[in-house]
């Protein structure tokens, strides 16, 4: 037996290489930077010795790890659609950002969306992440969850420079962060959206869900 | 108008890569990172940037686009791609725009980037050196070097020399022909400048509608026929010398911008809201009289004062002595070289003629003479009849009144006879053909006393000894 998948028809295939090559790519990209910045501070320790460049060393080690985690996590997050509420894995990523960043909820009734448990984790923390430690560098996140009929509607806003970021519509891995763009993908399978949407000055990531049925 | 170093723009959306690159750049350059874009393209429309760093691919902003707008805004500047996704579309693309290199990460060895950007920088510095090489071998020519042993030329030289490396602007004031954009030069090739641009503009030749376009530039459809944006020249001589000829002539609204971007060391295109750093030191020419042109309101004071830091007079040529002579054999040599001709040399009737003359036109007129005489003369020695009518019958001296100095420049009795009898001798000797016996039937003066004053004077005396020997034959 072989643990490959059964890929079905050539179109299938083709279509199944091409999403490996683009989330290989944009792993790729992802891990570039704290590459990039590892090999410079490297040689700066090498060059002027001292603890600084080593430090910055290890915070380039511990970015990559960070990235590798969420690969891991992305590819875990997998299952069944199921009832799964937003506000609680909204309340738990704003937790672990709040030293960063203010992160104001306003949730207000559980609005259950259908995604798989895992997903629906991973997409409000990689939404969060992905708002909170973008260019845009906000000083303020607000986070919104609502309803609307038969729609989950996830709404973080940028409070702050906003000019990093504009309208998108598109699934480009270039136009969003990498987080932002596992969320999409996220959101996409569970037969909802993302985008970055413009209301005024202000900006804000968007993600709509199918709502859980009322048991 | 102060010179800065090297500064370097650094876009990358991922603050560990912006703070690497800061951290192995700053000891060597002026580094300004930015992790947003739109900042970093708002940055570069107000502030001067010599080379940028930019990431390709970033959330919000595409990296060719804020090449291009980069481009756009600094046209100069050079721009280096360091980019993650790197692909030969990509890089061709990147090219088309303007970029001057193309990276991709990781770059292990932070001395790599050192060494692009020391290479693109390098580059810069050849295209600056030719403009420099260029302008010091026009500053260094024979027709255009300070030349001159007088004692107005060697005061002339020790002032430029110490002005050379002051920052602050200088007004030069001298009559027509005297050589006003040479000294502009001189201070250029002189001063910490000379590397960078010197760029000379006569004010009175452009047109009062088109005056503030060109100094200071303008921006796409600023006026009708506006089609592209275009840099002034002030930002041309960034770095460098400007050079304002004819200063007495820039309109009034041109001197309300002009003494503003002598103020603040900024310009502002026409049609543009935003202001630009610019480090230039001006150096402004006149001939006219710009205290009447004060008190005419034709000329603002306060430019005036901040134009005027240092004033530098320039002797016109009849006040320099025997540096007539001088130029003219400088000048005499170049002419040759470029008509392609043999060596020649003025003979010593010439050059009597030539202290003599007036030179109203100065070293300009003196070169004009200089090359008429090159022209007609096959031989190896200039001799009178090779130089133009009226430097014998042009005005004299001795014709102007005294306030316009001439008669009475020679304030002693006696340098002021001779200078006389030089002119005297000289066109007797011309108009007598060279011949001495006929020069002494004319003057009424005994041919062997004629002769002694030929000597004395300096004045022909091979064209005497051949005047006696041709009586002999």
């Amino acid at each position: 037996m072989s643990g490959r998948p059964d890929l079905g028809g050539d179109a299938q295939r083709q279509a199944a290489i091409a999403g490996a090559r683009l989330a290989l790519s944009c792993l790729g990209h992802e891990l570039v930077s704290p590459l990039q910045a590892m090999f410079t501070y490297l040689r700066l320790a090498e060059r002027d010795g001292g603890p600084d460049a080593l430090a910055k060393v290890r915070l380039c080690a511990e970015r990559m790890r960070g990235i590798v985690d969420v690969a891991r996590d992305f590819a875990r997050a997998d299952g069944e659609p199921q009832a799964f509420d937003l506000s609680l894995a909204a309340e738990s990523a704003a937790t672990r950002l709040r030293d960063a960043v203010e992160i104001d909820l306003a949730l207000g009734e559980p609005h259950p969306a259908a995604v798989p448990a895992a997903a629906g984790a991973f997409l409000v923390a990689a939404v969060l992440r992905g708002v909170a430690g973008g260019a845009a560098a906000p000083r303020r996140v607000p986070v919104a969850i609502d309803a609307a009929p038969g729609r989950v509607l996830l709404r973080v806003g940028f409070d702050g420079a906003v000019d990093g970021a504009r309208p998108v519509d598109a699934l480009a891995p270039s136009r969003l962060s990498f987080d932002l763009w596992l969320a999409a993908l996220i959101a996409e399978a569970a037969g909802g959206t993302l985008r970055v949407a413009a209301h005024g000055d202000e900006l804000a990531v968007e993600v709509d869900l199918p709502a859980a049925e009322a048991p | 108008m102060n010179g800065s170093r090297t500064r370097i723009l650094i876009v990358d959306d991922d603050p560990l890569v912006l703070e690497s690159w800061q951290a192995a750049l700053r000891e060597r350059y002026d580094t300004h990172p930015f992790r947003n874009p739109l900042e970093a393209e708002r940055f570069v429309e107000r502030e001067r940037i010599d080379v940028a760093l930019i990431d390709l691919q970033m959330p919000g902003r595409d990296g060719i686009e804020l090449l291009r707008n980069i481009k756009r805004a600094q046209p100069d500047a050079e721009v280096v791609i360091v980019t993650g996704h790197a692909s030969i579309a990509m890089a061709v693309e990147a090219t088309r725009a303007g970029a001057l290199d193309f990276l991709t990460k990781p770059v292990e060895d932070p001395g790599a980037l050192v060494l692009r950007i020391e290479s693109v920088l390098e580059r810069r510095r050849l295209v600056a050196d030719n403009i420099a090489l260029r302008n010091v071998v026009n500053a260094l020519g024979p027709e255009t070097l300070l030349v001159g042993d007088s004692e107005p030329m060697k005061r002339l030289r020790a002032l430029v020399n110490r002005l050379a490396d002051s920052q602050a602007p200088v007004l030069i004031i001298g009559e027509s022909g005297t050589g006003k954009e040479l000294v502009a030069r001189t201070l250029h090739a002189s001063s910490p400048r000379r590397r960078r641009p010197f760029v000379a503009v006569n004010c009175a030749a452009i047109a009062e509608s088109l005056i503030d376009s060109e100094l200071f530039g303008h921006e796409r459809g600023a006026f009708t026929g506006a089609m592209t944006s275009h840099k002034g020249l002030f930002e041309a001589a960034h770095g460098g010398v400007l050079f304002l000829d004819e200063i007495g002539d820039v309109p009034a609204s041109t001197q309300v911008r002009l003494l503003r971007t002598l103020q603040e060391g900024e310009v502002r295109s026409v049609g543009s809201t935003i202001s630009r750093t610019v480090d230039v030191r001006v150096v402004a020419a006149t001939n006219v009289d710009l205290e009447r042109a004060m008190d005419d309101s034709r000329f603002r004071r306060d430019l005036y004062f901040r134009l005027s830091t240092f004033r530098i007079e320039l002797p016109p040529l009849r006040q320099r002595g025997d540096d007539v002579v001088l130029l003219a054999r400088r000048l005499l040599d170049r002419a040759a070289v470029r008509a392609g001709v043999t060596e020649k040399r003025l003979s010593d009737e010439v050059i009597a003629v030539l202290r003599t003359y007036d030179w109203p036109g100065n070293v300009r007129e003196l070169g004009n003479v200089i090359e008429y005489a090159v022209t007609l003369c096959d031989g190896d020695v200039i001799e009178a009849p090779h130089l133009p009518a009226n430097i014998f019958t042009g005005r004299r001296a001795s014709d102007q009144p005294a306030e316009a100095g001439g008669l009475l420049d020679d304030m002693v009795y006696r340098s002021a006879r001779e200078r006389f009898e030089r002119r005297y001798l000289a066109e007797l000797l011309r108009v007598s053909g060279s011949n001495l016996s006929e020069a002494a039937r004319r003057s009424g003066v005994d041919r062997s006393n004629l002769r002694r004053m030929l000597r004395r004077l300096g004045v022909g005396p091979d064209a005497g000894e051949r005047g006696e020997d041709d009586d002999d034959s």
